[in-house]
């Protein structure tokens, strides 16, 4: 298992090498220029591009840019944002929280959604509200969020406002109230893909032996479905949700640039349109890192249930 | 095992039932109240003891820093905090702040006489060595400051009395006198940077400044608040707003439901695709606000086809300017002419400019003309080219019109639409072709002058030593006579004598036609009818004050 682990973990330092390369080299692929975003075109002297250009390392050559930045990151700091003057470090610091809670409540509010449409789905089987609910989770997930957050916006902070339209509030508390409608926006994309493997899933149950044994037992249907069908359809749902918080990372850079969140999605787009490197970098290394380490737990726990994962 | 993992969803479910429940009804009620409050927002928390003024930024501020505030999100913010020297009024003049007064002794030498009487917002006394420390940390250039390059012409700036500054120039500049009306002479405490040297400028570190509002925190990407400096050095303005928030909002259509909503009670950043939405809206007041800038079709008269002047010409009279003002720019912007510029920026003598305009001789519309145009250059038939553009709604549609007045002589235009940083890249002269000229054909861009000067768009624009690497002049618009004719009037003291050269060196240009000048960009400031009192100008990245707004009787 040590052994495992071992590999597991070299791979990994391998994989995130190769990924920092591509991504350093990647953002300098555009044909812009980092000191001209910075001032925004306005005219400067050769004087300040050149102090410029010292205080963020871009009159060195790319190896050497890229030694700097490496052996920087490594020791944990990202460098400085061209066009915010602090720190990468502060600026994720100060952002992450946001982007974690907007997706955990969006994983949440899917999977409250999802669930119950799927239970319906699959005990009404192929009757016109089953029809109906996939419909309509097919016209969630066929809408891009972008859309989906504007339409939310409109209706339910605009005309109705129950909500606010944009930010995220002061407090922890408060911070639920402000993202009920980004998270509803980027939530709803993914009920269409759990409600299906739940519906698919339940069916399998329903018609499995124990249910009909335990349906000929006497057991009211409702209970044979929610206390005996439900439990073992729903750990492949939760898989397949966890892998899916993966892509809603990338949602979430939407949904928290229409509703102002202040989170890691709007400094992102924002450094990408300014060429600001540093920004860029350091928050997809986040990122690639934090995919990494939860594939490298989910492949340690799929060993450690299944002894045949380690020995192939 | 199966038995925890269905305890923990029903956990889930119900703790977010619970939290979905519950936040759904106080959301309900607060934001009721917030709905009926949204008009007189300001009304009912000026009863509490002080309001508060909600302004939407479209993205987040540079820094807390006047030596990196040069754009129109960071000025807005920085200028409330610190204060200049001297600074424009309404009229785009230039008047004393905190100098007393100021005169030009010769060509080369200004006095500036410095207020005795000014506070910082900690109380503590403004007093000569924060004036030229302030000034010499811009002049330094390891502090790369953006705004160095008005300095550039400086020999030295020195102390020559009690409340006495002096400055010596190199040569005799007509636009020197500008430079301390902006955030380039703003005076910043120097204790106060001393003390937090490393964090200045920074959320941990903020600034300090004379001006009518102090730093209270800034949240990245989210919001930046001020409050009050209840010790402002002028007694006699009073400040009716006690807290002044600037909150972020990076997307149009939230920004608009923002100031719908009540939420948001002003902003610059007015979405000109939405004006009509926001028109309609009664809590709402819209002020049309003219620019010091143009927005202009460069052609790139290095390169063929359009070294050839007669393709220029055929271009510039294929297009229908009024046309484009008519059904695609509206209320953003006026219909360009033969100028850089709009009357805004006639801050001399503005009858001779006036009468300048209605006499000059240029290339406008005239289809008849434009082919007679084509059909002396080298490319009678017509040729392809590409035209650079950016993401901007307004100028896409601009770039399609053109598309299609130039197909009726023939001319293929293909476009190339780029992000803003990349766009900005190519009307800077950052990218070449294989034989080192700018990679463009034509471009669609702006520019907007830093001071309210004459020559403020004509310098930048035409200069040939802005034709280069990082240069303005997207046109690579090289020509000796009307470089002669510039540096005479940007040495000159005389106004008439300046204006009279720049008249001069337009009637070279617009010969030449290096350029369109589409239009002169309006913007649009939008406020909550719950506040009156804000009035800006032209001016405005510099001279921007929140401090006569109050809540509406």
């Amino acid at each position: 298992m040590i052994k495992f682990i071992a590999k597991r973990i070299l791979q990994l330092i391998l994989i995130l090498f190769a990924a920092s390369v591509i991504i350093f080299c990647m953002v300098r692929i555009t044909p812009s220029d980092p000191v001209a975003s910075m001032t925004q075109g306005r005219r400067i002297t050769p004087e300040t591009r050149a102090a410029l250009e010292k205080e963020y390392y871009l009159d060195r050559s790319l190896p050497e840019q890229y030694v700097i930045w490496i052996t920087n990151a490594l020791q944990g700091d990202l460098g400085d944002s061209f066009s915010h003057r602090q720190s990468v470090n502060s600026l994720i610091a100060g952002r992450l929280p946001t982007t974690i809670q907007l997706v955990l409540m969006s994983a949440v509010l899917a999977l409250v959604i999802a669930i119950p449409v799927g239970i319906i789905s699959a005990v009404k089987m192929n009757s016109i509200t089953d029809r109906l609910l996939s419909i309509f989770t097919l016209i969630f997930v066929a809408s891009p969020v972008f859309l989906t957050a504007i339409i939310l916006m409109l209706v339910f902070a605009l005309h109705l406002q129950w909500f606010p339209s944009f930010g995220s509030g002061g407090s922890w508390m408060e911070n639920f109230r402000y993202l009920v409608l980004p998270s509803l926006a980027l939530g709803l994309n993914m009920v269409a893909l759990i409600s299906r493997i739940t519906r698919s899933n339940m069916i399998e149950q329903l018609n499995s032996n124990y249910a009909m044994t335990a349906l000929a037992k006497g057991i009211p249907y409702w209970k044979v479905v929610l206390k005996h069908c439900l439990k073992n359809a729903v750990i492949p749902v939760i898989t397949v949700a966890s892998i899916q918080i993966g892509s809603m990372i990338v949602g979430a850079v939407l949904v928290e640039n229409v509703f102002a969140l202040g989170g890691l999605g709007d400094v992102l787009i924002e450094g990408v349109k300014a060429a600001d490197y540093p920004v860029v970098q350091g928050i997809v290394l986040m990122m690639v890192v934090v995919f990494l380490l939860i594939n490298l737990l989910v492949d340690i726990a799929y060993a450690a249930i299944d002894p045949r994962i380690r020995l192939e | 095992m199966k038995k925890m993992i269905a305890l923990f969803m029903a956990l889930v479910l119900a703790v977010s039932m619970l939290a979905g429940c519950g936040s759904g009804e106080t959301s309900e009620t607060q934001a009721q109240t917030e709905g009926k409050d949204a008009a007189e927002t300001g009304a009912a928390s000026a009863e509490e003891g002080g309001a508060t003024f909600t302004v939407a930024l479209e993205s987040d501020i540079v820094a807390l820093d006047p030596a990196f505030a040069y754009d129109f999100t960071t000025n807005p913010v920085v200028n409330q905090i610190t204060q200049g020297l001297l600074t424009f009024d309404e009229n785009n003049e230039l008047v004393p702040l905190l100098a007393s007064s100021w005169e030009a002794v010769d060509d080369t030498t200004y006095v500036y006489q410095i207020r005795d009487d000014v506070t910082f917002s900690d109380g503590s006394q403004m007093t000569m060595d924060d004036v030229m420390f302030s000034i010499e940390r811009i002049m330094n250039p390891d502090t790369a400051s953006y705004l160095l390059w008005m300095y550039d012409n400086v020999e030295s700036v020195e102390q020559t009395g009690d409340w006495e500054l002096t400055v010596h120039l190199k040569s005799p500049s007509a636009t020197w006198q500008y430079v301390f009306g902006t955030t380039a002479g703003h005076v910043i405490s120097k204790a106060y940077y001393e003390a937090n040297a490393e964090a200045f400028g920074t959320a941990d570190g903020g600034l300090m400044g004379t001006g009518p509002y102090k730093f209270d925190s800034w949240t990245s990407g989210q919001e930046i608040v001020l409050t009050k400096n209840e010790n402002y050095w002028d007694a006699e303005q009073e400040i009716a707003i006690d807290t002044l928030v600037f909150k972020i909002i990076p997307e149009d259509t939230t920004r608009v439901t923002a100031l719908q909503t009540g939420e948001v009670d002003f902003t610059t950043s007015t979405p000109s695709d939405m004006l009509e939405t926001l028109k309609a809206a009664e809590n709402l007041e819209i002020q049309d606000v003219a620019t010091l800038g143009v927005a202009f079709l460069a052609f790139n008269t290095e390169r063929a086809p359009f070294d050839d002047v007669n393709v220029r010409k055929a271009v510039a009279s294929a297009i229908d300017l009024n046309a484009i003002q008519e059904s695609i720019v509206k209320e953003a912007g006026q219909v360009g002419g033969c100028l850089p510029n709009s009357s805004e920026l006639y801050t001399i003598n503005p009858e001779e400019w006036e009468s300048y305009v209605d006499g000059a001789e240029y290339t406008s519309y005239d289809l008849a003309q434009a082919q007679a145009y084509l059909a002396e250059s080298a490319y009678p038939d017509g040729f392809e080219c590409t035209m650079v553009i950016s993401e901007d709604s307004i100028r896409y549609a601009i770039a399609l019109a053109i598309q299609e007045y130039l197909a009726a002589l023939n001319i293929t235009v293909d476009l190339v639409q780029v992000s803003s940083d990349e766009h900005t890249a190519y009307q800077f002269g950052e990218i070449y072709d294989p034989d080192g000229y700018r990679d463009y054909d034509m471009i669609l861009a702006s520019w907007e002058a830093d001071y309210p000067d004459v020559s403020g768009n004509i310098e930048p624009l035409f200069a040939s030593y802005n034709a280069g690497e990082g240069g303005s002049n997207a046109a690579v618009y090289q020509n000796e006579e009307v470089d002669a004719l510039l540096s005479e009037q940007a040495a000159s003291s005389d106004p008439s004598a300046r204006n009279q050269a720049l008249f001069q060196a337009m009637d070279l240009i617009n010969q030449d036609t290096p350029y369109v000048f589409v239009y002169y960009p309006n913007r649009q400031a939008t406020m909550n009818t719950a506040f009156t009192g804000f009035t800006m100008n032209s001016s405005w990245l510099w001279n921007m004050s929140f401090m006569n707004v109050h809540p509406a009787e």
